[in-house]
């Protein structure tokens, strides 16, 4: 299905500025994301390409700066955007099932200003947040659709614990795809994954950007961001580069990424404008 | 051994039947909430809220006795106590600083808990001291919240007790799908809209009613054991939330239950320490005797499969059974 979804870009920063404690981690970082396309964060190890994600997403404090969703603060729109988290930020061996764990993408869902959770087209209107009792049917119904999409409807009463790296992945995947979003954050969904999982993110993001959502992912894998994304932030502690990965992933960028990198702890700030192209 | 069953069957008295059915529904309030504490990894925090109850109880009998109240009454001492709680837990929240990207800032949630702890025992020791002092303050039987006394119970406390303890164990019931999601993805649980900090600070709420339930029966010592160990038990048999809920409910049930009977037929044993007696010993059964996570069970299987690996190298197909003829 396809909906309107050109009203404003999917996310927008302003001035981002990011220090954890006292040491600067994000300078002045200031981008905005087309509308359906899927555009890889790449950058060295170090450049803040987490950070930026979370900062974004309100999970890290801004020192200055802002970002916004679909022109709004996070707050406003929350059911439109859904975030999938570094598979090694959770604790694997908590007892819940594979479909337990998607259907944990839903328990706030609707709950988020009257717009979006009329928007979010919940039967049975379900405004208020699900915290108690057993997983609303209509809940697990989704959450039960989700896990097909990535092939594990067969291990949805399986332990977490019980999964491949793969398939723990997909189970983030399907948790994010059960919220309907317009916007998908990633952080590092490629890390550890077999080829099989690979394969089947690639083909969801694909799918994804046709239906005029937006992907946003950290990767590593540059020729893999040349071949199956549309466009490329490059970061360093600054925006080294944004735009089409033809033009953004040229050698004289990278090494302007890659090749000299910043110093350890303190960014350069005033020698090239952010947001260069 | 008779009076034991008698006091099992509920032939104890009026008095004892009460407490008894007070410390089992303490068990399953703390059984409970103690899953939730021990999936947000908070057990160090309960043990710190527990603690400091101490000071709170002192300071509120001294307050109240200054101002010419009664200040043995349990309601006075417990809201002394919930107030230093919510304090020591306000102050590990704000002081608390997890790392971030490797770099470590201030110091660590286990650290500043740590030290929350000692410093309001340590405060609590030295107010209680004061409050002996005072006049009636020994005969007011402060010092039996540190290990816990059944015995000078009150039906009228144990009702309050059970007041409190029924009041935590719903409001975990209530919350409980939200806590899972906190507690297995705090991360995620943000970005949907969930109001993390306000669910922390229900369940620290909620640890902190248990223990005060639980100060006079069990003492503010032992009762982090009935929150923590019925909890860890239960983790040790099943695998979803649910089932571990119920079944920590059970333990604590069962750990109030055969504890408290335990302490009215032996008269000479505390309460409290035979409640956390029963409670530890269920864990370390389970720690040892369980199926799937059990020492015993890991040990066995893993020799089996040295077996299996050492036939392999001699030649044998692995896992054939005994006399089947190598190819």
């Amino acid at each position: 299905m396809i909906r309107q979804r050109h009203d404003t870009h999917p996310l927008e920063l302003r001035g981002l500025t990011v220090a954890y404690a006292d040491v600067p981690v994000l300078w002045n970082i200031s981008w905005a994301a087309t509308p359906g396309r899927r555009i890889a964060v790449v950058g060295p190890n170090g450049a803040g390409k987490t950070t930026l994600l979370e900062a974004a997403l309100g999970l890290v404090p801004v020192l200055a700066g802002e970002a916004r969703f679909f022109g709004q603060p996070l707050a406003q729109v929350r059911d439109r955007v859904a975030y999938v988290p570094q598979r090694e930020s959770v604790d694997w061996d908590f007892p819940v099932t594979a479909i337990e764990v998607v259907a944990m993408g839903l328990v706030a869902h609707g709950a988020s200003g009257s717009s979006a959770g009329k928007r979010a087209g919940l039967q049975g209107g379900l405004r208020w947040p699900r915290w108690f009792g057993n997983t609303p049917r209509e809940h697990a119904r989704r959450a039960m659709g989700a896990l097909d999409d990535v092939g594990l409807a067969d291990l949805a009463s399986r332990p977490i614990g019980q999964l491949s790296g793969g398939q723990q992945q997909r189970v983030f995947l399907a948790r994010a795809l059960a919220r309907d979003a317009d916007l998908l954050v990633l952080d590092e969904p490629f890390a550890g994954v077999d080829t099989t999982t690979e394969q089947l993110l690639l083909a969801h993001f694909a799918r994804l950007a046709e239906e005029g959502r937006t992907v946003i992912a950290v990767h590593h894998d540059l020729d893999a961001v040349r071949a199956h994304f549309d466009e490329a932030l490059v970061v360093n502690r600054e925006l080294i580069a944004a735009g089409p990965v033809s033009e953004v992933l040229a050698p004289e960028v990278l090494a302007r990424a890659y090749g000299a990198p910043l110093h350890e702890s303190s960014p350069q700030v005033d020698h090239s404008p952010a947001g260069a192209r | 051994m008779k009076d034991l069953v008698d006091v099992l069957l509920l032939r104890g008295g009026f008095n004892t039947t009460v407490v008894l059915a007070g410390t089992t529904l303490l068990g399953i309030a703390a059984g409970v909430v103690g899953t939730y504490a021990m999936l947000r990894q908070r057990a160090l925090v309960a043990d710190a809220l527990s603690h400091a109850a101490l000071p709170g109880v002192a300071a509120a009998f001294l307050v109240a006795a200054s101002l010419g109240f009664e200040g043995r009454s349990l309601p006075v001492l417990l809201v002394g106590a919930l107030l230093t709680g919510l304090v020591a837990a306000a102050a590990i929240e704000i002081l608390a600083r997890p790392a971030r990207n490797g770099r470590k800032v201030g110091a660590g949630t286990d650290t500043v808990t740590a030290v929350v702890l000692a410093s309001s025992f340590g405060l609590g020791t030295v107010l209680l001291g004061l409050a002996t002092r005072t006049e009636g303050g020994g005969q007011a039987g402060l010092a039996s919240y540190v290990f816990g006394r059944t015995a000078g119970m009150l039906v009228r406390d144990a009702y309050l007790m059970a007041l409190l303890a029924g009041g935590a164990l719903i409001a975990a019931l209530v919350l409980g799908r939200a806590f899972a999601v906190v507690a297995f993805n705090e991360r995620f649980a943000r970005t949907t809209g969930l109001p993390v900090r306000a669910l922390d600070g229900a369940l620290a709420a909620l640890v902190t009613m248990v223990t005060l339930a639980g100060m006079q029966a069990v003492g503010m010592l032992l009762v982090v054991a009935l929150s923590v160990a019925p909890a860890a038990t239960a983790r040790l048999w099943v695998i979803n939330v649910r089932a571990l809920t119920a079944l920590a409910a059970f333990f604590g049930a069962l750990s109030g239950y055969l504890g408290a009977a335990l302490s009215a037929a032996l008269p000479r044993a505390p309460a409290g320490a035979a409640i956390v007696l029963v409670a530890c010993s269920l864990f370390t059964f389970s720690l040892v005797c369980s199926p799937s996570r059990g020492l015993l069970a890991i040990a066995v299987r893993r020799r089996a499969l040295a077996r299996g690996a050492v036939a392999a190298a001699a030649g044998a197909p692995p896992f054939a059974t005994e006399g089947a003829p190598a190819p």
